[in-house]
């Protein structure tokens, strides 16, 4: 190349404005509202918002079009803009380079924005685009304000004053409209979802929560907020419940009753409250899900919720495990209490899975807890982040004997079930109804299996004056330990019990009427006060799901416990147990990184010489009984 | 710490964290940080024995596999390997599987031990 031409070239290369044309460069970078791009290339007649006249904007090269088509962004370019585009937007599916589609979500707008001022495209709603990328920085703005503690409190009147992080997370509520707070366990979520009650333009509000739960909800509406008047629902289908001509401020309702309330309450209800809200992890009823079992398989709930969402101005989902199983239920979970805000189901399953339907993981689980937060989906505080610190968790994994009687009375039948699951031939419908069935009986035969030797750890611990909470599953596992314990009157919170027997079943153990609450794996979430009296808890049946040991340890390692709690896991070395196990080490490494994906170098340390507990466990009880450890 | 560890009393010795279970990597990470803080300073991590096989840590003689995939009969003969090894005097298992930890007391009759990290599945 000639001298002369390299000169040429640089002196071109100096007439280029530095950047993008149309950045504000004297505005304070950073500062959203000031720093702001116009979108030259979709509207060449505006002028430019720059305060530098001398430097003329240079005419920009178009690289193709973007329009809002049927709702959604459809980008269209030149190959290797739609190559750059496909990399940036990896929720992108299809294996055409001709065009893309993307959801309509704040989040794109904003993306969509950044990619324009490197390939500058032709906008055909530039003022859509616009206006959903402002609101981005707004809300981006607004919960960096109020996380790092830079925008000022505001007095929430409640009978009882709620903590400053409780304030925070009603706060941020407002602002941002819908999201999840996963604060942990015990941290007062409640008090959270009752302060934005009494802040004005959320009225009348629903509150959906598991059965069991409302009568702790009513109790605590009344201690908070006694100047609310709350009516329960109690049938299925609408009814009349006005009171005296006043409509209710506050809905209490249970998520088996959505689906008959939904229509109705869509019209009025402006704030809903999503308690538990895993409970939504199945998504609505989807077309092709006829093959699918259990929790794949879409709800009617979900599709309420869904609809009482979109016409609510306040949602707010409730839970410290908003997921059970595999990170693809978050999105179902996510779409119901901000619809769009994830996408399509594909989007997010290009861009954050991997898996196949409807088993989705999440690639990076720790990365998505961080864009959760960064957007405002979801804000989680643990204990030790208010301040709140206990002792941790001593977990005490234990193998117990199994009686093998249990697994050759279910030995014909379940090789019949392995059968037709391992058969290619069979239909879709009947291999997956035989996987369920097959499931089912080997971790009820497991369970029955150990049930005897479960039973006996058990007396071990209540011998010790311990008071202990068993966790099980089968109908007739409780029947074992019913018949084996029977001596210690034990209590049940099981799903046979109705919400009043449960509740009394709770009172009678938090007033040491007994020292045994045997609760059923699924049915105690959100239950409090057995930790005012109880310390140690025995999974003597084990769960699929990590989010439901960890609902359950929930019971009695919370605000109100002052001494080290014991969770017993006790498994057996044969049935279903091993495999159970397993997926729990896959499912927890899910959880653990959407919840706390900041993690900091340093290992948390626990307690858990798992054989020296059990020791010390039987020499206490030989001494008991008069005899000495040898 | 002992002067001559053997793999049981080192899985004991790690047990009492909890381990981020996401990757072997993650694991790896973690035991890393489990083994200073243990006061296993002759700690070496990723140790190249030949062209194919490298170990995960090698403590005081004692070769640790981190393994979350693969199936037992996989591990068996990757563990017989590194037992052939003369630097590898015990052999020790780190594992979230608990399929993964039915293995024998003994390899090319050097000690085998295995450490289920039960207390990073649960609670």
């Amino acid at each position: 190349m000639s001298r002369r031409r390299r000169m040429l070239q640089r002196s071109l290369f100096k007439q280029r404005p530095p950047s993008v044309p149309g950045v504000n460069k004297h505005g304070p970078p950073g500062v959203p509202g000031v720093n702001r791009l116009v979108l030259v290339s979709s509207t060449p007649s505006e002028p430019a918002a720059t305060s530098a006249p001398e430097v003329p904007p240079a005419p920009v090269r178009t690289y193709g079009t973007l329009r809002l088509k049927a709702g959604r962004w459809e980008l269209a370019a030149e190959p290797h803009v739609m190559i750059a585009a496909k990399r940036v937007f990896a929720q992108a599916s299809g294996r055409s380079y001709k065009a893309i589609h993307l959801s309509n979500n704040f989040e794109t707008c904003r993306d969509l924005e950044w990619f324009l001022g490197r390939f500058p495209l032709e906008v055909k709603d530039a003022a859509a685009l616009r206006a959903g990328a402002l609101a981005h920085r707004d809300q981006q703005t607004l919960v960096h304000l109020l996380l790092s503690g830079q925008a000022p409190l505001v007095d929430v009147a409640l009978a009882l004053p709620p903590r400053d992080y409780q304030r925070t997370a009603a706060q941020m509520l407002m602002a941002v409209r819908r999201m999840i707070l996963g604060d942990d366990l015990g941290v007062g979520k409640t008090v959270s979802a009752i302060c934005p009650l009494v802040m004005g333009g959320t009225t009348p509000a629903l509150i959906v929560t598991a059965t069991h739960l409302v009568a702790q909800w009513r109790r605590e509406l009344e201690r908070f907020a006694p100047g609310l008047l709350v009516h329960v629902i109690g049938k299925s289908t609408p009814y009349d419940y006005m009171k005296g001509g006043r409509h209710p401020d506050v809905l209490l309702a249970t998520y088996h009753k959505l689906n008959g309330w939904a229509e109705t309450l869509g019209r009025l209800v402006r704030y809903v409250v999503f308690d538990e809200c895993q409970e939504l992890r199945s998504g609505p009823k989807r077309e092709d899900e006829a093959d699918l079992q259990g929790s794949a398989r879409g709800s009617l709930k979900c599709a309420a919720a869904a609809h009482l969402s979109s016409q609510a101005d306040y949602v707010l989902g409730l839970s410290a495990t908003p997921f059970y199983n595999r990170g693809g239920e978050l999105y179902w979970v996510m779409d119901a209490i901000k619809p769009g805000s994830l996408g399509t189901r594909e989007e997010f399953h290009h861009a954050h899975c991997t898996g196949a339907e409807p088993k989705l993981s999440l690639k990076e689980p720790a990365a998505f807890g961080c864009m959760l937060r960064d957007a405002g989906l979801m804000l989680r505080r643990t204990r030790e982040d208010v301040g709140q610190e206990m002792p941790a968790v001593t977990v005490v994994p234990h193998t117990v004997a199994s009686d093998h009687r249990a697994f050759d009375d279910v030995a014909t039948r379940a090789s019949e079930l392995a059968r037709l699951v391992l058969d290619k031939a069979a239909a879709g419908q009947d291999r997956f109804r035989a996987s369920g069935d097959l499931d089912q009986m080997l971790r009820q035969a497991t369970g029955l299996a150990k049930a005897p030797y479960v039973a006996d750890f058990v007396q071990l611990l209540l011998e010790d004056d311990e008071p202990v909470v068993l966790f099980g599953w089968h109908k007739s596992v409780y029947d074992v330990w019913r018949e084996r314990l029977s001596v210690f009157a034990p209590a049940f919170y099981t799903g046979d019990e109705t919400p009043k027997q449960k509740d009394d079943a709770a009172r009678a153990f938090i007033a040491g009427d007994t020292k045994l609450l045997i609760v059923s794996l699924r049915s105690g979430s959100g239950l409090d006060g057995l930790q005012r009296v109880c310390r140690t808890c025995v999974f003597g049946e084990l769960d699929w799901s990590p989010g439901v040991h960890e609902q359950c340890q929930g019971r009695i390692d919370r605000p109100g416990q002052e001494r080290r709690v014991v969770s017993y896991y006790l498994l057996s070395e044969s049935g279903s147990d091993p495999v159970v196990a397993d997926v729990l080490g896959v499912k927890r490494a899910q959880i653990e990184g959407v919840r706390n994906p900041h993690r900091s170098d340093d290992l948390v340390e626990r307690i858990d010489a798992s054989g020296e507990h059990i020791k010390r466990l039987a020499e206490r009880y030989l001494e008991k009984v008069g005899r000495t450890a040898a | 710490m002992l002067d001559v560890v053997t793999a049981a009393a080192l899985g004991a010795q790690l047990s009492g964290f909890r381990y981020d279970l996401t990757t072997e990597d993650s694991i790896q990470r973690d035991l890393a940080f489990a083994l200073a803080r243990r006061g296993f300073r002759d700690a070496e991590r990723e140790v190249r024995l030949s062209a194919t096989d490298r170990l995960d840590f090698l403590v005081g003689g004692v070769a640790i596999e981190v393994k979350l995939n693969g199936s037992v009969g996989e591990l068996l003969r990757q563990l017989s390997r590194y037992a052939a090894y003369e630097r590898v005097r015990e052999l020790l298992v780190v594992t979230a599987r608990l399929q993964l930890s039915d293995l024998p007391n003994r390899l090319h009759d050097k000690p085998l031990a295995c450490l289920v990290l039960f207390g990073s599945i649960f609670g």
